[in-house]
């Protein structure tokens, strides 16, 4: 959780730094003649989705190690547990470590969601200056850098969610319906 | 089973994103490099014009830098059926951008007071161009022979020209 907040506060920085030095002029034309225009692109798209799927990739990476540990009987800390469902303690007491691990893929969906919007809408507005409707050769060759940045991050986060609900299904399947099934 | 289909998507997916960040790369850098290659022009083709007594050229310039040219010359060699002396006319200024990708008309006029063009007449043209991309001076060499096949369109004229050599001759 620390590592998470610190790499999140970083990027955060790095990407406000960048944006500060956009608007002043500074980095600009510097990496502009060290990158290319597109490569300067590429970076800023890399960066403002990472910003963004910093939480998911964290979220669902720690998740998968904590489910992979619970799948091979390992103890699982339930406080550490409780407190990652951003959910209040009374609703929680009665709950068994698969409902907790349930809760807290489930906190992590509005993160998805988001995430998945401002990526779908990148994926949109690229496609139309494709057709040329926006002015191809202006903002469309760009505005292609930035989303195939952002692929790169997203192609992250969609392999860990994956892993995660693949987790989480093998997780309901061998431990929840055998246990109901003995009773 | 499901393991493998769950690999076999992210292989997949990360195999799309890496060949769309690569042919990215690689076709906006491919494009820039296209776009600085001069073209050399190529003379589509060439006509005589009888009245105005000149050679319009229509050069093409099949790159994408413009080129200017800057210099006309020709050499003149008659024919069997003509009676003019053969003459050279050289350093004729010209100051004509021809834009990327389309074609533009040179005219090269003859030299004033000579006999129209006779079947057999040879016309040598040579263009003096130059691109923005180097300080250097290229050259584009063109042949032009009279010949029937070129004026089958423009045949009324003969008589005419004929009464005006006539005159001319009178006077």
């Amino acid at each position: 959780m620390r590592m998470q907040t610190f790499v999140q506060w970083s990027l955060i920085i790095l990407l406000g730094a960048l944006l500060f030095f956009a608007f002043t002029g500074i980095l600009v034309s510097t990496l502009v003649i060290a990158l290319t225009e597109e490569g300067l692109a590429f970076l800023l798209g890399f960066l403002g989705a990472l910003v963004f799927a910093n939480k998911l990739i964290f979220g669902y990476g720690s998740f998968t190690i904590t489910a992979e540990a619970f799948l091979s009987n390992k103890e699982i800390d339930r406080r550490e547990l409780a407190k990652k469902t951003n959910e209040p303690q009374e609703r929680l007491e009665n709950l068994s470590i698969p409902s907790l691990l349930m809760l807290w893929l489930q906190s992590l969906d509005y993160y998805k969601y988001a995430y998945y919007g401002i990526f779908t809408l990148m994926l949109i507005l690229m496609l139309l200056t494709k057709f040329n409707l926006l002015g191809e050769l202006i903002i469309g060759n760009y505005l292609e850098g930035a989303f195939w940045g952002a692929a790169v991050i997203t192609l992250f986060v969609f392999a860990l969610e994956i892993t995660a609900k693949y987790l989480m299904g093998r997780i309901l399947k061998e431990i929840v319906i055998e246990e109901t099934e003995v009773k | 089973m499901k393991y493998f289909f769950i690999a076999t998507t992210i292989a997949l997916a990360g195999l799309f994103v890496g060949g769309g960040v690569g042919s990215y790369f690689t076709s906006t850098k491919l494009l820039k490099q296209f776009q600085n290659i001069p073209g050399s022009p190529i003379i589509l083709n060439a006509v005589y014009d009888r009245e105005r007594h000149l050679i319009a050229y229509s050069i093409s310039n099949p790159g994408t830098v413009p080129l200017t040219i800057i210099e006309k010359a020709f050499v003149f060699t008659p024919g069997k059926e003509s009676e003019e002396k053969g003459y050279i006319l050289s350093g004729i200024p010209a100051n004509i951008t021809i834009p990327p990708l389309s074609v533009a008309v040179v005219e090269l006029k003859l030299k004033e007071g000579t006999q129209k063009l006779r079947f057999g007449d040879l016309v040598v043209a040579t263009f003096t161009y130059k691109h923005p991309l180097s300080e250097d001076i290229y050259t584009l060499v063109h042949p032009f022979k009279y010949e029937a096949k070129t004026i089958q369109k423009e045949e009324k004229p003969k008589e005419q020209e004929k009464k005006e050599e006539q005159k001319r001759e009178g006077e």
